[in-house]
């Protein structure tokens, strides 16, 4: 499955969870929700790119607007926004 | 002749992608197609596999086409074939309606520009620009005596060479340089001659070898505007080699993406990037992440970051669908 890197969302853990308990009892958020530490930010000008490793120990890299950085070794929720992922049926993977 | 039907000569991936098919068809019917290429191959002696397999597409006046890929997958083997510098062991190349496969280099009405730019180091830039053109010029007194009319219509008059020197140097924005030697510009500003030396002779075909690569990031990004601007403005038909994703898809109208020696996705930019045809091209192009996933339902995708409703689209690929929040 493709991800692009423009499409995931990095979100700190604890703001995660403030925002878990603000919406109580609301629908559930779509997509992702999957723990992962940031291990590497590179600063891009507009952009962070991020490399997050995720519990299997397999590494993704999202970008996102500089506006919020967050700091290596920050435990975050990857989220998945629209467009949504594309499937490639290969053997390669 | 060349094909009535330019379908034929479209990529077989474009065909079969729905919509990045019958935008192409819709752009080749309303314009005039000046360069065709149909079933074109190449292989080199002692290597096991093709340079060039099967390759078919159109390009219409004024378009400018990306040939995008990485290094090795035969961009440039095919832009020196419809250049004239190598020939294909089969297929045919039209321009403008001539079949051109066998015919020399000079004889096919391309411009070109180099990577390195190729300017004559001892002329000044007026000389260099006026090379083409000078050439078209001797060309043209032999045209004559040998009575070659109708050939002779379409070369410059001497008189003229001046006066279109100037007009490529004002579009090129170097107007104020011709008297100057290329050692004494900036690699962008002899890049600009290049273009302007293969413009001058209004061609019906340019073809740029990764014309950027040679400059600095900087003049690389200001250079991209200008080359666009420059080929539009003078309605110039171009082919543009490129390992640069960025480049192709600000400068190109549609993009051929290679890869080992084949056109793995023809269509504009935007359905390149959005909707790549296989991994390759997502990979190539999109740089993205890729996760094992496996398949839960019909529809239903799971992958360690969570599960994903997806359509079948066709072979080899499944159309974006919605995330499903579920894990």
């Amino acid at each position: 499955m493709m991800v692009r890197q423009e499409d995931i969302l990095l979100v700190p853990e604890a703001e995660m969870q403030a925002k878990s308990d603000a919406e109580a009892g609301a629908a559930p958020r779509p997509g992702g929700g999957q723990t992962a530490v940031v291990c590497d930010r590179q600063f891009l000008g507009r952009e962070h790119r991020y490399t997050v490793r995720l519990a299997s120990g397999r590494t993704l890299q999202a970008r996102m607007a500089t506006a919020q950085a967050i700091a290596v070794g920050t435990a975050v929720t990857v989220e998945i926004i629209q467009p949504c992922p594309q499937v490639f049926i290969e053997s390669s993977l | 002749m060349p094909p009535a039907d330019v379908n034929a000569l479209l990529p077989s991936e474009n065909l079969a992608s729905g919509s990045a098919a019958s935008k192409a068809v819709t752009v080749t019917e309303t314009g005039s197609a000046i360069l065709q290429l149909s079933g074109i191959e190449k292989q080199y002696p002692g290597v096991d596999h093709a340079a060039i397999a099967d390759i078919s597409l159109s390009l219409v006046q004024g378009e400018i086409l990306s040939l995008l890929g990485p290094s090795g997958c035969g961009k440039t083997t095919l832009l020196r074939i419809i250049a004239g510098f190598e020939q294909p062991q089969a297929g045919e190349v039209w321009i403008e309606g001539r079949a051109v496969a066998r015919q020399p280099p000079e004889k096919r009405g391309v411009g070109m520009v180099f990577q390195d730019y190729a300017l004559f180091p001892h002329l000044t830039v007026q000389q260099n620009v006026a090379f083409g053109l000078q050439s078209g010029w001797q060309r043209q007194g032999r045209l004559r005596r040998a009575n070659k009319a109708r050939l002779l219509r379409k070369l410059p008059q001497e008189s003229s060479i001046q006066a279109r020197i100037q007009e490529t140097l004002e579009l090129v924005g170097l107007a104020g340089f011709a008297a100057r030697y290329p050692h004494e510009l900036s690699g962008g500003q002899q890049q600009r001659i290049a273009l302007a030396r293969a413009l001058a002779p209004s061609p019906s075909l340019v073809l740029l070898d990764e014309p950027m690569s040679n400059l600095d990031v900087q003049v690389r990004l200001r250079l991209r505007q200008e080359l666009r601007e420059i080929l539009k403005r003078s309605q110039t038909t171009a082919i543009f080699v490129t390992h640069d994703q960025e480049e192709a898809l600000s400068i190109a109208d549609r993009i051929a993406v290679m890869g080992q020696g084949r056109i793995e996705q023809y269509g504009l930019p935007e359905e390149i990037y959005q909707r790549p045809a296989t991994r390759f091209v997502a990979d190539f192009v999109t740089q993205a992440n890729f996760l094992p996933a496996q398949q839960r339902e019909l529809d239903l995708w799971e992958t360690e970051i969570g599960c994903f409703r997806v359509q079948l689209m066709g072979l080899g690929k499944m159309q974006p669908g919605r995330p499903t929040g579920a894990r």
